[in-house]
């Protein structure tokens, strides 16, 4: 039985994704941002008895290839790569879908028209006759739901047909051979196309859109709301995560009191037990409970924001001040991926056409803290006794300051090593929809927390071996980790650390959420990991002369050192050199031992 | 003839000529932004760029320096 392979193409925010899963319920990632799929993502699903392979080409606007993603969604149907490409447009914005389905109609007449997000459109008061479209197009057209899973019977169908061979009667959209004029019959075709099929017009202005944006895009309070509503996702994940971590932590400290006990009643030697238990397994068990709390409560968050559309108002309230440091807007869209994980938003760097910008964009994405580096911010903020509220308050301010840093490392960037002048911005605004909480839930904990968490497992066990053995060999009286701390210690006073914390940042790269379990083993002479919550952390921390300002200095650095092994690799595999990615570790490095000498210095003073 | 920008929060204009160049210019007429389309200002960021415009069912952000290419008639 040969495979039938069918590409799925449509705008950014038309719902592509999730009829994507829908079809073939692989679930992948879909947003609200334009730009997202930004690799070609595949699935397969059967239908009467017949297989298909569905790929997901990127969501573009044209065929014209300006961008990365246009020239490989234009090659692969322009190759005849799929025996049928089914176009998604937008029920609610059909005459702006539209361009994309004539675009690959002057190219293929193997097409399906699929017009999605008809309940949406329906809840707008939008009356569309799809028959009508049908015969205009003369292809093909099913109208679906994607989120609701309906016509995806019919789409199937529509699909079936096409691949079994049936050919549209009428001819192919013309093509003209100026790409200008091309652009000027498109844009006219739709605006007809749609004007005829339109039963009943949207409310052209969108009143709930503009309300909210009235007050989200506010002159003098839209910044303010943008803070407000950051510092909110902050708090809730502070004041949420910390029970359940302790919860976490005694499960995992119970199951390794078993563990041990199975392990002494097979017999098994102790120092393998030792290793593996105290090593790999505490390690582990550490990190999934430092980790997942605040994760399972971040990511859906922010996938809620995402959902709603309000990301990309955040690239146009925060466009300005990086046009003036030479970046792209879209950038601080990436930056957002990186608060969750910074090889997400070096990844998500693709949706920038400029490839200076883009440069600039992945280079700096390590300066905002990713996920792992929060729980670690969160408690060196916590424990120096600030309620949640405040915490939350100190925690923005970081965020605040990583994004200064950010623009100012791309000011440099542009005026140095990626020269330029900040080139054009074309960025659509979705209307805010209505967020659809139980498969952000299900998306965000799946994919996002899920993946992040494999990947922080996949480094912590060896990490935990490694870490364990340096911590059990031992040379005239003194672990290696404490001969490597105290090796340490005079460079890492020159801004403001010390050896302990220095060599936590070293041997946390592969993860930085290993920092500070790493730090509580280099401090206690311990074997391994240590049973506690932050509060038995804190009067460790305590007990070995921690200060407010070693504090302060730890918080810097944790902002601003070299991304994790993960992100590098991932730099690496983005630009294609070594040059860069070489520049991907140095720069937010030096960042943070400029920073940290210089408030060293201050603190000195004081 | 006005050009975009200086269309104020509220105000419309037809597109009658777009002096972009390169890119940009492929990429506004991609979005239907041609001669003839209505366009209606909606709203400036807090720092006055960039502005979100309104055409033919979406909104589109763009900056200050492109649309002071695009050359308007109010309406």
């Amino acid at each position: 039985m040969s495979v039938r392979t069918v590409a799925l193409c449509g705008n950014p925010n038309v719902g592509k994704s999730t009829l994507f899963n829908a079809l073939t319920g692989q679930n992948q990632h879909t947003g609200n941002w334009p730009g997202k799929t930004v690799e070609l993502a595949q699935g397969s699903y059967e239908y009467k008895g017949k297989a298909y392979e569905l790929v997901d080409l990127p969501g573009t606007y044209s065929l014209a290839s300006s961008s990365k993603e246009e020239e490989v969604a234009a090659q692969f149907i322009e190759l005849g790569e799929a025996v049928c490409t089914v176009v998604v447009c937008d029920a609610t914005c059909l005459e702006r879908t539209l361009h994309l389905a004539l675009q690959v109609l002057s190219l293929t007449q193997r097409v399906v028209v699929c017009v999605n997000l008809m309940n949406e459109a329906r809840r707008e008061g939008i009356e569309l006759d799809i028959a009508a479209l049908q015969r205009e197009l003369g292809v093909l057209t099913v109208a679906t739901s994607a989120d609701a899973r309906e016509g995806i019977a019919a789409l199937c169908e529509a699909v079936r047909t096409v691949c079994d061979g049936f050919a549209p009667p009428r001819k192919r959209e013309e093509s003209l051979p100026d790409a200008e004029q091309n652009a000027r019959r498109i844009a006219l075709r739709a605006e007809q196309i749609a004007g005829a099929v339109t039963v009943n017009g949207a409310d052209a202005k969108r009143k709930f859109t503009q309300k909210l944006d009235a007050v989200l895009l506010h002159r003098r309070f839209g910044y303010l709301v943008m803070l407000l509503l950051l510092m909110a996702v902050f708090w809730l994940t502070i004041a949420g995560a910390n029970y359940p971590s302790m919860g976490l932590q005694w499960c995992f400290d119970r199951l390794g009191d078993l563990l041990w006990r199975g392990a002494r009643a097979l017999g098994l030697p102790t120092i393998l037990c030792r290793a593996l238990l105290d090593g790999v397994y505490a390690t582990v068990g550490r990190v999934v409970s430092v980790m997942l709390p605040p994760m399972a409560i971040f990511f859906p968050l922010f996938t809620v924001l995402e959902d709603f559309g309000y990301l990309p108002r955040v690239a146009f309230l925060l466009d300005h001040p990086y046009q003036r440091a030479g970046a792209c807007g879209k950038q601080s869209l990436t930056a957002c991926m990186g608060f969750g994980c910074n090889c997400v938003g070096v990844i998500g760097c693709r949706i920038i056409d400029s490839p200076r910008e883009r440069f600039i964009a992945i280079l700096t994405n390590a300066f905002v803290p990713c996920n792992g580096r929060f729980p670690g911010l969160i408690f060196l903020i916590t424990m120096s006794g600030f309620s949640s509220f405040l915490g939350a308050g100190m925690l923005t301010a970081c965020v605040v300051l990583a994004v200064l840093m950010t623009l100012l490392a791309s000011k440099l960037l542009s005026k140095t090593l990626l020269k330029g002048e900040s080139s054009s911005f074309i960025l659509e605004l979705p209307p805010y929809r209505r967020p659809r909480i139980g498969q952000i839930l299900l998306r965000s904990l799946r994919e996002r927390t899920g993946i992040v968490l494999l990947r922080a497992l996949v480094w912590a066990a060896p990490a935990g071996l490694i870490i364990w053995l340096l911590a059990n060999i031992e040379l005239s009286g003194m672990n290696l980790l404490q001969h490597a701390a105290q090796i340490l210690n005079s460079p890492a006073m020159l801004i403001g650390l010390n050896g302990a914390v220095l060599l936590a940042f070293i041997l946390g790269s592969p993860a930085n959420e290993l920092v500070l379990p790493i730090l509580m083993i280099i401090l206690t002479h311990s074997s391994g990991f240590i049973a506690g919550d932050s509060a038995a952390m804190r009067e460790i921390l305590l007990q070995n002369g921690w200060t407010w300002q070693l504090s302060l200095c730890t918080i810097v650095f944790f902002l601003f050192h070299w991304p994790c092994t993960t992100t590098l690799m991932t730099i690496k595999k983005e630009t294609r050199s070594r040059k860069w990615t070489a520049w991907g570790f140095l720069l937010p490095t030096a960042f943070g031992i400029v920073l940290c000498a210089l408030l060293a210095g201050l603190l000195r003073l004081l | 003839m006005l050009t975009l920008r200086e269309l104020a929060e509220g105000e419309a204009g037809i597109v009658r000529r777009i002096a972009l160049q390169g890119a940009i210019r492929r990429r506004v007429l991609d979005l239907g932004l041609i001669e003839g389309t209505k366009v209606v200002c909606l709203r400036k960021a807090p720092s006055g760029d960039p502005v979100i415009y309104f055409f033919r069912g979406t909104m589109i952000a763009l900056r200050r320096a492109d649309c002071g290419s695009i050359f308007v008639e109010g309406e």
